[in-house]
């Protein structure tokens, strides 16, 4: 049995080591991935909408991040990392504008109105007792006050008003031809693409998934149009090509469609939609497209019904789309065949 | 109370200056704020070959007009200027002129497969930018975009969206002639495949 003192010794080493650990926990850096995690939240990503790097899961926002890392591994600081991202994209990338230079000001306003608001709060209870004042000379107190009140309520009203009537006049639209993706990609107009461009893109990116979303705008461009060959094999394409669920479930209807609408394949056809409805269950479209083909194809016009009700149930339907199964809906619920 | 009149008159006036610099500012496109590279050293384009056949010595653009080309196959408006881009690699090559096409978030073989198709000028020359680090020294936002570079390695010119002859070649003939074009918006840009 170890003696009382042996124990008292073992107990101290073992706090000793306890208080040992516990210091390099504190005083040690913060560990890497930290520190990249708290510059990338810093860094905008220049090719999103006000989102952070270590947010985005853009290419450009990850090879930042990678490039954050790769220069805590190098050993730079905090500083000279994001110096080396702004030497090349400029201010506007920190999420927060720094406080000093051009920007202070952005820092300063809000501090400067409260200090407005609050001398003017003050000064509103510290008004003048009126009978330091003499008799004669005292104003009705109430009445200065609310003539106050409303001569600030109409300078606010007034500024206001201004403000409102002048921002219409210098809003500016973006430039014809003149925008920029990233930010303006969603100004870019797929319709200005011709069909041979787009064949020509999505031919350079024959097993790039990520031209998924081209290739489906163009294949549905020719199912649009009835050129069922054409689309036909850029569906194929994509199903073939790691698509996400709503772009497979896209391609699946419309093949779904066309096998029916230009081979005559009924149960080929719900089959395919059916798949396509896996993916993305509720999708309308698709829906509404089973009923055709349940109605055109096995001559189901009760069954047919209940689908396209199910349709106009859905919400955000497009007009012509509602329109067309308002029509098929009164047609299929009286008994008349498929037209 | 004329200081609370004042104040409230100058936080009135502040709102609508407020006002007016918002609505002014964000008509425009934050991606036009000219690049800070302008009139700084251009990043070296320490990079590989495009073809995969080793490591480009950047030391071969010293002294020279360099104009740097991102550009991707996923990318619609640079298949506009890559004809022109070839012609001009070709047409100012007896003038010390170099043009650099970087592949950008792009696989080497698919940038090569739209090299092949489009065509390619064998006085141009083609990277890769594997981790995307030419184009976050760069400071690039969305493809195409193109960097003039003076003979002193200094950036003096950027052009967004998609070139052509008269660009490329009035813009070298200005940085040649030791002007600074700047910055210039020509159209489109796409930031990554499938926007």
């Amino acid at each position: 049995m170890p003696s009382p003192s042996r124990r008292t010794g073992s107990w101290l080493a073992l706090a000793l080591l306890a208080v040992a650990v516990a210091m390099v926990v504190v005083t040690a850096p913060p560990p890497a991935e930290d520190r990249a995690q708290a510059i990338g939240s810093q860094v905008r990503c220049p090719v999103c909408q006000g989102e952070a790097i270590v947010d985005s899961p853009s290419e450009t926002a990850r090879n930042m991040m990678d490039l954050v890392r790769a220069r805590i591994d190098e050993g730079l600081t905090d500083q000279q990392i994001i110096d080396e991202l702004l030497t090349s994209y400029g201010g506007s990338l920190l999420l927060n504008p720094p406080a000093r230079g051009a920007t202070l000001w952005l820092w300063l306003a809000p501090l400067v109105a409260l200090g407005v608001g609050t001398a003017m709060v003050a000064r509103r209870f510290h008004v003048a007792p009126a009978d330091h004042l003499p008799a004669a000379a005292a104003p009705p107190v109430s009445g200065t006050l609310s003539r106050r009140w409303i001569w600030g309520a109409a300078v606010l009203v007034l500024g206001g008003a201004v403000a409102v009537a002048t921002v219409g006049q210098f809003q500016q639209a973006r430039p014809e031809d003149q925008s920029l993706s990233g930010v303006a990609g969603e100004d870019f107009d797929p319709d200005s693409v011709s069909n041979e461009t787009l064949e020509a893109v999505v031919a350079a990116n024959a097993d790039n998934p990520a031209i998924n979303g081209m290739r489906l705008a163009l294949a549905n461009r020719y199912f649009e149009e009835g050129n069922y060959q054409q689309a036909f094999g850029h569906y194929e394409i994509v199903l073939d090509n790691q698509p996400a669920p709503n772009e497979a479930a896209n391609a699946f209807t419309r093949l779904g469609w066309m096998v029916f609408d230009g081979n005559g394949e009924a149960d080929l056809g719900i089959e395919l939609i059916d798949r396509g409805l896996e993916l993305v269950p509720n999708d309308a479209f698709a829906i509404y497209l089973k009923g055709r083909i349940i109605w055109c194809g096995q001559g189901d016009a009760d069954t047919a019904a209940d689908l396209f009700s199910s349709v106009l149930s859905s919400t955000g339907l497009d007009a012509e789309i509602q329109d067309r199964v308002e029509t098929d809906l009164a047609a299929a619920a009286a008994g008349e065949d498929c037209q | 109370m004329r200081w609370a009149r004042i104040g409230a008159l100058a936080l009135a006036a502040g709102a609508v200056v407020l006002a007016v610099i918002f609505s002014t500012r964000f008509g425009n496109d934050p991606n036009l704020v000219p690049s800070p590279l302008l009139g700084q050293p251009a990043p070296t384009l320490a990079l590989p070959f495009l073809d995969g056949s080793g490591p480009f010595d950047p030391s071969v653009l010293e002294g020279r007009v360099v104009v740097v080309n991102f550009f991707a196959s996923w990318c619609v408006p640079c298949r506009e200027e890559q004809v022109d881009l070839t012609a001009t690699a070709n047409a100012f090559a007896s003038r010390e002129v170099i043009v650099v096409e970087i592949a950008y978030q792009d696989a080497a073989e698919n940038a090569l497969a739209f090299l092949n198709e489009i065509g390619a000028s064998p006085n141009a020359i083609y990277l890769a930018d594997p981790d995307g680090r030419a184009a976050i020294a760069f400071g690039v936002f969305g493809i195409p975009e193109t960097f003039f570079v003076a003979t002193d390695g200094t950036v003096v010119g950027k052009a967004l969206g998609a070139t052509d002859a008269l660009v490329l070649g009035s813009t070298i003939d200005a940085v040649l002639a030791g002007e600074r074009p700047g910055q210039q918006v020509l159209g489109e840009t796409f930031d990554g495949p499938g926007s």
